[in-house]
């Protein structure tokens, strides 16, 4: 189960929806071993894309090492779907990091309704998990 | 010529759990290589074709190689490389 506030999530949707039809992406990092997420960080799409989303590389190397000074890790990876509905894409299960992350997938697309859906990736599959707001 | 290394958690499996190693070459590639000796399985997890893996960041201090020489970059003493998983999807 992913609990997150209801402030972060609206951070997370007033990106997606800014950059709709382009895909948005992030993090929230929190404390190591915590699994509480804390600090809602956009990333960069330096795809740009309607249908693919690639963390900004060199944005990534200083948030990492920012992460790392706070003894932060990533609690939660997000990004958007413009054109589908909040489901994994197969390129989301290519590119899925192993681990305990939890995944937040915010669809933009006119026919989801703002729809949001919480996975974590387990053995290169996507498996959906309960998603608490407070 | 040692060359330290930032492993991320995805890859320490394969360095025995080590966040930091010590390598040695004149290049990426060189240094890559040294690692597949001293951590058998790592080399196919970083490179793919010849290149650096699609899944994979490489940086020579603050520097993504994949936009400069690629695993032809040159180190110095000094330099450390970080290891990042690429973040991406549809």
């Amino acid at each position: 189960m992913l609990t997150i506030k209801q402030k972060q999530l609206d951070t997370i949707i007033e990106q997606s929806f800014a950059l709709h039809p382009i895909e948005a992406c992030g993090v929230i990092s929190g404390l190591i071993g915590s699994d509480n997420p804390l600090t809602v960080i956009p990333m960069d799409n330096s795809a740009k894309s309607e249908t693919f989303f690639r963390f900004c590389s060199k944005q990534q190397l200083k948030v990492w090492r920012e992460m790392d000074e706070h003894d932060h890790e990533v609690i939660v990876f997000y990004h958007s779907h413009t054109n589908s509905r909040a489901y994994p894409s197969k390129e989301d299960i290519k590119f899925s990091i192993p681990g305990k992350s939890h995944h937040l997938i915010v669809s933009t697309d006119q026919n989801s309704h703002g729809e949001i859906r919480s996975y974590r990736f387990v053995n290169g599959r996507a498996v959906e998990e309960t998603l608490k707001i407070i | 010529m040692s060359i330290l290394i930032h492993i991320p958690t995805i890859l320490r499996a394969l360095t025995n759990d080590q966040k930091k190693v010590n390598s040695s070459g004149d290049t990426v590639s060189d240094i890559v290589e040294n690692l597949e000796c001293d951590f058998p399985g790592i080399k196919d997890r970083l490179i793919n074709n010849k290149e650096v893996h699609g899944f994979i960041n490489i940086y020579l201090n603050d520097e993504d190689i994949r936009f400069g020489e690629g695993l032809n970059t040159q180190v110095k003493p000094g330099d450390a490389i970080t290891i990042l998983p690429a973040v991406a999807g549809g």
